[in-house]
């Protein structure tokens, strides 16, 4: 069961090849996620009011999706994370596994706002890779962390969306910040402004050190290290 | 007025000798040295010419080459807080010493990195004083065991025009000072200097070989004292303009224009009326052009108005500079007997009539035909212009001693006078770069570009100067500086300074900085509601000054043989010189990293150990002097990971196996804090 979501909102319908491949796609793209992909399945959905819907002209959360995609390599998983995220127009979390392993999608996503009908997707990462069977501790922290009952935001979908997010977020770049960890039991959850807070600061935290072990002159890494230090000890204060 | 002095020697029997020669024949004797070459060549005894090439050498020249490439062995920059102001935060620099020496240490620090250069070096007029490079290997107590310093070590020495070697000793000064800094440069970077009639001509020439003739872009004739005010009537000119030699390093060069006011219509001042019909239509470029003799129309003057033509002669590029000049070309030009005849051509040229008329010479006499033009339709209001390369600043040169609150009469140059080279380098849009001067004098450069900078700029200066002795100075002069040294000296005393130059540099960046600040925050008290205020920048400076190593690099003795027991018992003696201290040993390992700015913060990470240093959060320098293993757990817990580590060989006490253990551990924590399996840091051993 995916994040102890409710039976409420559970959908499990298995999501026909024909309508997973849109015509307009190159055909070695198609060809690629036939090679790819075994089968997918919307496993649960949130909608109805219990979480308000968020609908303005910047987002449209009226549904949150969670779906299953069951692929062939495990290794094709950033790929097709990656390009479903941009496919599927509302927000949604992507279990891509194959036997032995599984990793999770997820995406920040906005209305274009030239064509409210098409998304512009603005953040997304997949998770590490965990083990599908066997015990993981990491994949269980994982699981406890976006439980259903541990997501504290219900103001609405879109905060209840970036929660998760941002929940995963800080488990895949835990090393990034030694206190990343901390912000999860930290009472940071119920506001919004001091999550819009974190995110970037950690984003830029992980760009930076990214940049670091690329950049080829001293001076380069140094002014880096400079900003890694003034993200650090802005994070350090919240 | 020079007064020849008593000469020393009673004979000078190869001096005398040599003057005769070039009496004869001065292209034979350069420069006080007899070139044989030249003397053959005067009596017809040609060379093979495979030697010939255009280039201007002097005595001294392949040294002053070797000089530019000397490495600077066992000196060091030395940090002087006491000095300096707003160290915590400010990225200035005011560094006290030779500046070749200066520029070498530097050259690591800031290959490539620096924007504008300007420099205003002594003209060599006569009574100058030029550098005695004799530095470079040895410290200032061998210099003056061998004689190249005088008894007080000081490095200068009076150039005068007596002298047999004038231009080579000025030449021999200026040349490998102007090769490193062209390293120093960035690939889009310029060099301004500042020079008069004395030596432009040479300079000129080594700067091309420098630089390459390619990138010189312009002399600035600067008119900085007025034709009637003079004092010496006795000269055979007065010379009332200095020049501004402007070099770029390379082509990545942009070119800065000047923005003009393109609204005015003062030009357009013509109607043509036209009389009667024309005499015929005539096809030509498959256009019908109307073609009226002189006597079938009129061209009048009228009031300038935006609906009037602009008499436009076709010469020079502009007869294929564009369609009119091309038109005019290809088909009028070679009509013959049609003097002052008027052709309308239609459909040519941007403006509100849909043709434009041409008109023939009036008479043979002339050579060139003329079009009128309309007012450009899609004219915009300003247009881009070449800055001139004259300048007249003789207001600005009379008043320049008031200027920076100090003393200092002796050359400083007008601070609008720099604001205009930084505008001409370009610095308008890049702000955060650096900038150097390194004959910086009363450090007129810093001050203006504290004031460039209050534009919310963060560009960066640093200014070098040579400590020098302005007793000694004064002794050396001539009766015409005096006056301006004794009362730089005056100065110094009443705000109880020695009498060093570099203190009134640092005095007039700590005033003027002073007073831009004071002029700022009154400015920002008298704001009007949603009015901006305008941030103070930068005022501050760093003061480093240059000085005798702190390290002993070689560890080892004269029998090859580490010093085990100095390590144990007394490591300071081991590594160190004797009155060192820590922070000067951290800049010195420093001036020995690539591109890494000086004017970085040094913090001392105390919970760590109180000799371990952070510089610009990436440089980790340990000076403990025993490693543990916390301390090393300590080290890898550093967020962001240090790129270079650098410690002590002695605290390792020549145990290999100690540094295995400490490095793998090391690495291993490291690894596991920040999950990167790829070693980004370095390690380094004093």
């Amino acid at each position: 069961m995916m994040f102890n979501l409710p039976e409420k909102y559970k959908v499990g319908k298995k999501v026909p090849m024909k309508d997973l491949i849109p015509k307009e796609f190159k055909p070695d793209i198609k060809k690629k996620i036939k090679e790819s992909v075994k089968g997918v399945t919307l496993s649960y959905q949130i909608m109805g009011e219990d979480i308000p819907s968020l609908v303005n002209d910047e987002y449209n959360f009226q549904v949150i999706q969670f779906y299953d995609f069951e692929l062939t390599d495990i290794k094709k998983a950033v790929f097709i994370a990656n390009l479903y995220q941009e496919i599927i127009k509302s927000a949604c979390v992507l279990r891509l596994h194959n036997a032995s392993s599984e990793a999770y999608s997820f995406a920040l996503k906005r209305l274009n706002q030239n064509d409210n009908t098409q998304i512009v997707v603005t953040d997304k990462f997949v998770t590490a890779l965990y083990p599908t069977a066997l015990p993981n501790s990491d994949k269980n922290t994982l699981l406890r962390e976006l439980a259903y009952d541990n997501i504290k935001n219900h103001d609405n979908k879109g905060a209840f969306y970036f929660e998760i997010f941002l929940r995963a977020y800080i488990l895949t770049n835990d090393k990034v910040y030694a206190g990343a960890k901390s912000f999860l039991s930290k009472p940071i959850w119920y506001s919004m402004n001091k999550l819009k807070e974190v995110y970037p600061l950690l984003c830029n935290l992980a760009s930076n050190k990214e940049k670091v072990q690329k950049a080829v002159s001293n001076s380069e890494k140094m002014k880096l290290n400079q900003e890694i230090r003034q993200a650090i000890s802005e994070l350090d204060k919240i | 007025m020079d007064y020849p002095k008593v000469p020393q020697e009673i004979n000078n029997i190869v001096g005398d000798n040599v003057k005769l020669l070039a009496q004869l024949f001065p292209s034979a004797v350069k420069d006080g040295q007899v070139d044989l070459e030249a003397l053959k060549e005067e009596l017809g005894q040609f060379e093979e010419v495979d030697k010939e090439k255009y280039e201007l050498t002097w005595a001294g020249k392949q040294d002053a080459k070797k000089k530019a490439q000397e490495d600077v062995y066992n000196r060091t920059l030395n940090y002087i807080e006491s000095d300096s102001k707003n160290p915590e935060i400010t990225e200035n620099l005011y560094i006290e010493g030779d500046n070749l020496e200066v520029l070498k240490l530097l050259r690591q620090n800031y290959y490539g990195a620096i924007k504008m250069i300007y420099i205003d070096p002594p003209y060599n007029t006569g009574n100058d004083f030029v550098y005695n490079d004799n530095f470079a290997m040895s410290s200032k107590e061998s210099d003056i065991a061998e004689g190249t310093r005088d008894d007080e070590g000081n490095p200068l020495q009076r150039n005068q025009q007596s002298s047999n070697r004038y231009h080579a000793n000025w030449l021999n000064m200026m040349y490998p000072r102007l090769k490193i800094a062209k390293d120093l440069l960035k690939d889009d970077g310029v060099i301004f200097i500042s020079i008069d009639e004395n030596e432009i001509n040479a300079l000129k020439t080594i700067l091309d070989e420098i630089f390459g003739a390619g990138n010189f872009l312009t002399t600035l004739n600067i008119k900085l004292r007025h034709e009637d005010r003079i004092l010496k009537g006795d000269k055979d000119f007065h010379e009332v303009v200095e020049y501004c030699l402007i070099y770029k390093k390379g082509t990545d060069y942009t070119q800065i224009k000047r923005v003009a006011d393109n609204t005015s219509i003062e030009d357009y001042i013509y109607e043509i009326i036209e009389i009667s019909e024309p005499e015929k239509i005539i096809k030509l470029g498959n256009k019908d052009v109307a073609v009226f003799n002189p006597n079938q129309y009129l061209a009048n003057k009228t009031n300038p108005k935006e609906t009037s033509l602009k008499k436009v002669n076709i010469r020079g590029t502009l007869k294929d500079g564009n369609s009119s000049g091309r038109f005019y070309m290809n088909y009028l030009d070679s009509i013959t007997d049609d003097f002052g005849y008027l052709y309308k051509v239609p459909d040519i040229g941007d403006d509100i009539f849909d043709y434009r008329y041409f008109v023939k010479p009036s008479s043979e006499k002339f050579l060139n035909g003329s079009y009128f033009q309309g007012v450009p339709v899609n004219r915009s209001d300003t247009k881009e212009l070449p800055y001139p390369n004259f300048l007249d600043m003789v207001n600005e040169f009379n008043n320049v001693g008031y200027e920076g609150d100090v003393v200092f009469r002796n050359g400083k140059k007008p601070i609008s006078f720099l604001l205009h080279l930084m505008k001409l380098a370009g610095i308008e849009n890049e702000k955060q770069c650096i900038c150097l001067d390194f004959f910086s004098g009363s450090a007129s450069f810093g001050e203006a570009m504290m004031k460039f900078n209050q534009d919310g700029g963060k560009r960066k200066f640093i200014c070098v100067q040579i400590p020098e002795n302005l007793d000694k100075s004064l002794d050396l002069a001539d009766n015409n500086t005096k006056p301006s040294i004794s009362a730089s000296i005056t100065f110094l005393d009443s705000i109880k300074k020695p009498h060093i130059l570099t203190e009134i540099g640092k005095e007039r960046l700590r005033r003027s900085g002073e007073k831009i600040k004071q002029e700022i925050e009154a400015a920002n008290a008298m704001l009007k509601i949603g009015e901006e205020p305008t941030q103070v920048p930068d005022i501050g400076f760093k003061v480093f000054r240059t000085a005798d190593t702190n390290i002993k690099w070689n560890l080892y003795n004269s029998l090859g043989q580490l010093d085990t027991s100095a390590m144990t018992h007394t490591p300071d003696l081991a590594d160190f010189t004797m009155g060192f201290n820590d922070i000067d040993v951290v800049y010195e390992v420093m001036l020995r990293q690539k591109d890494v700015p000086l004017s970085s913060t040094l913090e001392t990470l105390t919970d760590i150990g109180s000799r371990t240093y952070l510089y610009g959060s990436a440089y980790l320098v340990c000076l403990e002097t025993e490693i543990t293993e916390e301390l090393i757990d300590k080290l890898a817990t550093l967020d962001p990971l240090p790129i270079k580590f650098v410690f002590r060989d002695s605290a390792f006490k020549d145990d290999i196996n100690l540094k295995d253990e400490t490095f793998r551990r090391l690495k291993n924590l490291i690894e596991r804090n920040s999950g990167l399996e790829k070693k980004s840091y370095t390690v380094e051993f004093i």
